[in-house]
């Protein structure tokens, strides 16, 4: 391209819907990336925090919810949930940093209320 | 001396084109998901910049507009910041993002989804030959479209069929994001065939036929990633049955299969 061309190109008014997509994606651009910063500042830098409760849904149904309130993700999380004589295993890929995950276990004999509690866990 | 067009809609959507081609595959990633919410957020930025260092290069040769690589800055400023809300709208989609999870997490998901999402977003342009490829002239007519379409879904999704993501996906995403997905799959397919101005949407919209029907096309089409998607989950053992949770899994499929089809007919 010749750069009169280019200088001619340069100088032309941008459009309306020019305007437009670059002021959103210039607002994206800095929403992230400062959001970015702001937790790479902030964010947590201790181990897994995991802690595992269990809430009765019915008929033998119960809702395990683990949450790691750590600064760091948990991959391969194991639960153990015991209901009596009756022990259950629940795996978790990962449990991110603040975030929970759940999970549905099913005991066919209802009995007393399961316990639940985080058998083993690996750091990334 | 003639003054380069201005960026239009269609421009713009020959990016999302190549965006959701190429990044699709990571949003059905496990690790993906996983990365963006353990990996630091410096390192995520860090890779940011990078990437829009390679965004730019690509804007300045290549680009999502054709004969316009004069601004390189301000087009991947625009693809880039762009490829942030098509990765975050993916990721809604298939619930990999939501209100209950902390912002952090988001942000590192849609950051490290966006990367390859821009990088595909630069390259909108050269998604397709403005002629079709070569021998293409020969696969004119319905047929010669309709085995296209089925040759880009096995190849786009040839590759995500047999990993965990569908089972996954299609046993965590509720009914309202499943129908949600057939739209936007419709959607995305006909933008990107019909409205994208790549090559030959001319003769496509000139063309008597009526499977050349843009609504009809894009149906057909559709019909074709889907049973493209459901027959590869039956090769690979993922589907046994054919109960809700089988077609919940053959919609999820049919998704990327159905970029696949648009990009196999943008080819013919």
């Amino acid at each position: 391209m010749s750069s009169a061309k280019k200088k001619t190109d340069l100088k032309r008014k941008r459009t309306a819907f020019e305007w437009a997509i670059g002021i959103v994606a210039a607002a994206c651009i800095t929403t992230m990336v400062g959001g970015l910063v702001y937790y790479g500042f902030t964010a947590g830098t201790g181990p897994p925090d995991l802690a595992a409760t269990i809430t009765p849904e019915g008929e033998g149904k119960y809702t395990l919810t683990v949450t790691n309130k750590g600064g760091t993700t948990a991959e391969d999380v194991v639960v153990e949930v015991t209901s009596g004589e009756d022990v259950q295993e629940v795996q978790f890929l990962a449990v991110a940093k603040g975030h929970k995950e759940e999970a549905t276990v099913i005991f066919e004999e209802a009995g007393q209320q399961p316990e639940a509690k985080v058998l083993t866990f690996k750091e990334p | 001396m003639t003054v380069s067009k201005a960026t239009k809609l269609p421009d713009v959507m020959r990016g999302v084109a190549g965006g959701v081609i190429l990044g699709l595959p990571l949003v059905y990633t496990q690790e993906v998901w996983l990365h963006g919410a353990t990996l630091h957020p410096f390192v995520i930025t860090l890779m940011l910049l990078v990437s829009f260092g390679l965004n730019f290069s690509l804007s300045k040769y290549v680009g999502f507009e054709p004969g316009r690589t004069q601004r390189p800055l301000e087009d991947a400023v625009v693809g880039f910041g762009l490829s942030f809300l098509l990765a975050a709208t993916l990721l809604f989609l298939l619930d990999r993002i939501n209100f209950s999870m902390q912002l952090e997490n988001v942000l590192g998901i849609v950051a490290f989804t966006a990367i390859p999402t821009s990088l595909g977003f630069s390259l909108g342009n050269a998604l397709a030959p403005q002629e079709g490829g070569t021998g293409s002239q020969e696969m004119k007519g319905g047929a010669g479209d309709l085995l296209a379409a089925a040759a880009g879904a096995v190849v786009l999704c040839l590759n995500i069929a047999p990993t965990e993501e569908p089972v996954l996906l299609a046993y965590q995403v509720d009914i309202v994001r499943l129908v949600l997905i057939i739209v936007t799959s419709l959607t995305l397919s006909y933008l990107m065939v019909f409205y994208a101005e790549f090559g030959g949407v001319a003769s496509r919209t000139q063309s008597e036929s009526m499977v050349h029907h843009p609504i009809v096309e894009t149906l057909l089409a559709y019909l074709v990633a889907f049973s493209v998607a459901g027959l590869l989950l039956v090769a690979v053992g993922e589907i046994d049955n054919f109960g809700g949770a089988s077609l919940a899994e053959a919609v999820v499929l049919a998704l990327p299969a159905s970029m696949g089809a648009a990009l196999g007919r943008l080819l013919v």
